[in-house]
């Protein structure tokens, strides 16, 4: 796992929790910037982004064995204008990736009991029949199996959150995820995992009705302005 | 416009269908990234809670830094400071770089909740319902209300939820009573912002207010012209800035300036001074640029649009005779 800690609108301290070993790199969404790569993975760093640099940027950690190849990644929004993250997400970063399509927005987040597509690769082609699988904290694992595009349709499951566990300020309360696949080459086994955090469903603490009911007494307001007649301004 | 092969109103609808694709669905044509960095580089463009278009409506970060970056900065560290008002400046001046391009003419040729009341409105044409205008002695009132609703929602609500006074629904204040905000998300087939968000008492009683507003607006376009555009408040934040720029409304007086009254009955905002004789009452704090006054003024170049030292286009009689051929100033249809 690799825990964030946001510092400001423009910083973001990552700390892997397991493997304490690897390299651990940034990448910009902004092509002209190489990734930023430290080995000191245990100390964890620290990634400073000015304005002008992009918004998403993506973390990944690396482990290479000769029998293994392991990758743990993330994403971070800077809320900072820049580039769009496509090129960055276009280029290879591991062996073996997950690369989300499209990333979370503001308002548009990963939900339970939503679909969200996740391209697999390996060297930059897609996997296509590929097997990922989704972990989230007090859930079953559940494998979903990539396109005929190397595309996995992810669905969330819903998840519960007890009442006294919800934030203060967020009714929205945020679960984490990782989403894995492992792929043999040559005897050697490839492992990515792409970790992020999703919400409750759509309809979590909300009420489509009373909703309906508010509009439908505003129309009956409105519609007493309404009166049938030949047209014409009536002042 | 002269001797354009179409009329000003002609060429405005083109451009509210086009904008409201645009505005509505264009993340769908340009994917949520471009619609991201279009809608921050042109604020104004688009709704945050637009899950497909990822736009932002320049009123969403003005309660966001008012709630986010000064309300809660000033209740940890208990201090005001330049630095801390700088994210809201930068705002502003991307709202007015923007805004020196259209000046108020967003709201009468770009904004969707415009141009579906125009579109209601015109319904209730088609309907026969008796129209309905804000009586005279209530005007002075009726636009001082968008004055108090930025205020209020926009920065007051805000920057009482960031000081921890409010619960944190009031950051974001307008945006969850905004009924733009309901029929883009609506346009877009999501019905899930027309569920009610139930947490504390503030949660329910801006959704609810939200609703009446925006039910009313719905059934209330179809007789009352541009009803929610008495009370908006990017109405008011572009009043604010109107007369820096180039964009503008100007009129030459005439004699016979108040006599007919016909760019008033045009006027989707029903404001009585664009019949006054005096040239400097006739581009209100209420005016969009909608243009109509121009099209349904019968002497030539009383009223002109200018960009600038440029007159875009002018009233004249011609055009009035070829306007008032199709529909009558108050917008309704010409019967054969």
């Amino acid at each position: 796992m690799l825990r964030k800690e946001v510092k400001g609108a423009g910083e973001v301290r990552i700390a892997p929790f397991s493997p304490p070993s690897g390299e651990l790199s940034f990448y910009s969404p902004d092509p002209g910037i190489p990734p930023f790569t430290t080995t000191r993975v245990g100390e964890g760093a620290t990634l400073r982004v000015e304005s002008g640099k992009g918004n998403y940027h993506w973390i990944a950690l690396h482990r290479s064995e000769p029998e293994r190849e392991f990758s743990l990644a993330t994403v971070h929004f800077f809320p900072l204008t820049g580039p769009s993250p496509q090129a960055m997400l276009a280029v290879p970063k591991s062996r073996l990736e997950i690369v989300p399509s499209p990333l979370p927005r503001e308002r548009s987040v990963y939900r339970a009991e939503e679909a969200w597509d996740f391209g697999l690769r390996f060297d930059g082609r897609p996997l296509a029949g590929q097997m990922a699988t989704l972990y989230a904290p007090g859930q079953m694992a559940k494998s979903f199996r990539a396109d005929d595009r190397g595309v996995v349709h992810v669905v969330f499951p819903v998840f519960s959150m007890p009442s006294g566990e919800q934030p203060a300020r967020s009714r929205r309360p945020l679960q984490p995820f990782q989403l894995g696949v492992e792929h043999v080459v040559a005897g050697r086994l490839f492992t990515s995992v792409f970790q992020y955090e999703y919400g409750p469903a759509p309809w979590f603490n909300r009420s489509p009705w009373m909703g309906w009911l508010a509009t439908g007494a505003g129309m009956g307001g409105g519609l007493l302005l309404w009166r049938r007649g030949r047209g014409g301004a009536k002042r | 416009m002269k001797g354009w092969p179409f009329s000003l109103s002609r060429l405005r609808a083109w451009v509210q269908v086009a904008m409201f694709l645009a505005t509505v669905y264009g993340g769908v044509v340009v994917g949520p990234y471009a619609a991201d960095k279009l809608s921050t580089a042109l604020p104004a463009l688009s709704c945050t809670y637009d899950r497909q278009n990822g736009g932002w409506c320049v009123l969403r970060p003005f309660q966001h830094q008012t709630s986010h970056q000064v309300g809660a900065t000033v209740a940890r560290t208990g201090s005001v400071t330049l630095e801390l008002l700088k994210p809201l400046g930068i705002t502003l001046l991307a709202f007015f770089a923007w805004f020196v391009v259209l000046n108020k003419a967003f709201c009468g040729w770009v904004c969707p909740l415009g141009s579906a009341q125009e579109w209601l409105y015109g319904l209730g044409r088609r309907l026969r319902l008796v129209t309905r205008g804000v009586p005279q002695g209530w005007m002075g009132r009726v636009r001082a209300v968008k004055w108090l609703v930025l205020l209020l929602f926009v920065f007051v609500l805000p920057l009482a939820g960031g000081l921890g006074w409010l619960p944190g629904a009031a950051a974001e204040a307008w945006c969850r009573v905004c009924p733009s905000r309901l029929l883009t998300t609506l346009a877009t087939g999501n019905t899930e912002e027309m569920a009610l968000m139930i947490g504390d008492g503030w949660d329910v009683a801006l959704g609810v207010l939200g609703y009446l507003m925006f039910g009313f607006v719905v059934t209330a376009a179809c007789v009352v012209r541009q009803p929610f555009c008495r009370i908006c408040p990017l109405l008011a934040w572009n009043a604010v800035f109107k007369r820096l720029a180039p964009l503008r409304l100007t009129k030459t007086p005439h004699p016979r300036c108040g006599q007919c009254r016909s760019c008033h009955a045009a006027c989707p905002m029903e404001i009585p001074e664009v019949a006054s004789p005096r040239a400097g009452e006739v581009f209100q704090d209420d005016c969009t640029l909608c243009g109509r006054c121009i099209e349904f003024c019968p002497q030539d170049n009383v009223l002109q649009l200018k960009l600038g030292p440029v007159t875009l286009c002018h009233s004249h009689p011609g055009r009035f005779r070829a306007r008032s051929r199709e529909e009558l100033a108050n917008g309704d249809r010409r019967r054969a």
